[in-house]
């Protein structure tokens, strides 16, 4: 019995993650025929590409705060498929008023749980600028909970000045029995040699386990991405379940050509 | 006898008479000039001769700078032309013909009568003091083009380039700095979109595949747009910034502080 919530929770999940793909694909400024969307499916991706992905940030809000910081790997296998792996570590903090999100120990709280989320899994490139990745996984430390996770983007009316970006994320705890989600959508502001700049909002959604009405919050959020170093910082402040909160995200990103251009 | 004297004594002075329009002066891996029937080693310093033709190896780079000023840095596997340039003094326009490859180019402010262009198989690039970077890719299918196999992809850093298909060049779209734009095939040249996100590859990129063109950070910035966690560009490298797991409530609420 126990393990048929869990299952509708996976089904869940997997549903809202072909939704979002169904409203992404016929958000699409070109409806292609099938077999024009995959040539050379099972070909080897050409060049061969490994992405590192150094990632970290913070979240602060009235009732609790987080902070994350990690890397991920990605190594392309078709021009379709790739490979990933991520390490994440998590310091999470609860209790009131955590109003700097990268140093939420400030009012001398100290962190209560510790732990750090191996995932793998695979990348998906249902359509130019439209990504999904599908991992597992599990914690060690602190929390030793097994984790599934989706995260699917899609960018839209590409060749405008001013894109939209639609990304869908989920996961699911099989420890504390929460799925979580957050939505976003961002529109590029401005692009020149140098930046990129976006704006938008978006918000998180949980409910599961010992939260029995569904929590989340949401608000504005504002992002710069500097080309040359391939970095960006993404910042997102607004109201929910936890209070006002304030949150702040940072990638570094390295490509390294493998083999095989043009 | 009197003809062959003839030919060997004015074979030498038809090289003087040729045009220098430009030198290497970086070279990284190997490459070649073709000079007529001569197939030559390019070496760091070595002169540019009007309608030489200049093919970089893989792995390898060259960079060119032309009498204009204008600084050509041209990818790996690439096949360049110099059809017509002016000098440093002189009026006129400077045209190259990418046959293969991709090419940076940083163009200073031209004089009135002073043009540049860029010719692919398939499109034509015209541009008045600017750097941008201009791939033709053939061969290769992307998806979401009908099976088209040829595309020249434009991306502009500096500056506004206009690009219009060889078919028909009076449709032109023009694209600002910090955009870019593909042409495909016979088609006109798409809308333009900010670096990273149209899908444009740079030089040294595939293109084609999950990014739907932009490979790479060859052509510096091609990583662009990954702003936010949960907001890939299809042009930044193959793939995505991780999305973090969302902010987490309490683990366990009942056991709270």
């Amino acid at each position: 019995m126990a393990s048929q919530p869990k299952t509708l929770r996976t089904f869940r999940i997997v549903g809202l993650l072909v939704l979002a793909c169904a409203l992404g694909w016929t958000g699409s400024t070109r409806a292609q025929p099938l077999q024009n969307l995959y040539p050379g499916f099972l070909e080897p991706a050409k060049p061969q590409v490994l992405d590192a992905i150094l990632f970290g940030g913070g979240f602060g809000s009235q009732d609790y705060g987080a902070v994350q910081e990690g890397f991920q790997l990605e190594q392309t296998v078709t021009p379709y498929i790739g490979v990933v792996g991520r390490v994440t570590g998590y310091q999470l903090w609860i209790g009131d008023h955590f109003n700097n999100p990268l140093a939420p120990s400030t009012f001398t709280h100290q962190a209560r749980l510790n732990f750090a989320r191996l995932q793998g899994g695979v990348e998906l490139a249902l359509y130019p600028g439209t990504t999904l990745f599908l991992l597992g996984g599990g914690d060690v430390g602190d929390s030793s909970a097994a984790v599934i996770e989706g995260d699917y983007s899609s960018w839209l009316f590409t060749h405008t000045h001013h894109p939209l970006n639609f990304s869908f994320s989920a996961s699911h705890d099989y420890e504390n029995h929460v799925t979580s989600s957050e939505i976003d959508l961002r529109m590029v502001a401005f692009s020149t040699a140098n930046y990129l700049g976006t704006l938008g909002g978006g918000g998180a959604i949980y409910q599961g386990g010992q939260i029995t009405s569904a929590g989340g919050q949401g608000g504005p959020d504002l992002g710069i991405y500097f080309r040359k170093w391939g970095f960006g910082v993404d910042v997102q402040g607004g109201y929910g379940t936890a209070g006002g909160f304030g949150q702040l995200s940072f990638i570094k990103q390295f490509d390294f050509v493998e083999s095989g251009r043009f | 006898m009197a003809l062959f004297s003839l030919t060997i004594c004015f074979k030498p002075s038809i090289a003087r008479a040729q045009q220098i329009v430009g030198s290497v002066t970086e070279l990284s891996g190997s490459a070649q000039i073709q000079r007529a029937a001569a197939t030559i080693v390019v070496v760091q310093g070595i002169s540019i001769e009007l309608h030489d033709r200049l093919v970089t190896s893989v792995n390898s780079s060259a960079v060119v700078v032309l009498s204009s000023g204008t600084t050509l840095t041209l990818g790996e596997h690439t096949n360049l032309t110099f059809d017509q340039t002016v000098t440093t003094s002189g009026t006129g326009r400077t045209m190259l013909n990418l046959v293969e490859g991709g090419l940076r180019s940083i163009v200073p402010v031209l004089l009135g009568t002073q043009g540049f262009e860029i010719h692919t198989p398939n499109a034509t690039t015209a541009v008045r003091g600017t750097d941008f970077d201009t791939t033709y890719i053939e061969g290769r299918v992307r998806p979401g083009y009908s099976g088209c196999q040829r595309y020249t992809d434009v991306r502009v850093r500096e500056g506004i380039v206009a690009v219009a298909n060889l078919t028909n060049p009076t449709q032109a779209v023009e694209i600002d700095a910090g955009y870019e734009t593909t042409v495909p095939c016979e088609l006109p040249p798409l809308n333009a979109g900010p670096l990273g996100i149209a899908g444009a590859a740079g030089p040294g990129e595939a293109g084609g595949g999950r990014s739907g063109g932009g490979g790479s950070s060859a052509a510096g910035g091609a990583a662009a747009a990954a702003v936010g966690f949960s907001a890939p560009p299809p042009g930044s490298g193959t793939s995505a910034p991780p999305p973090p797991a969302p902010p987490m409530p309490p683990l366990s609420p009942v056991t709270g502080p």
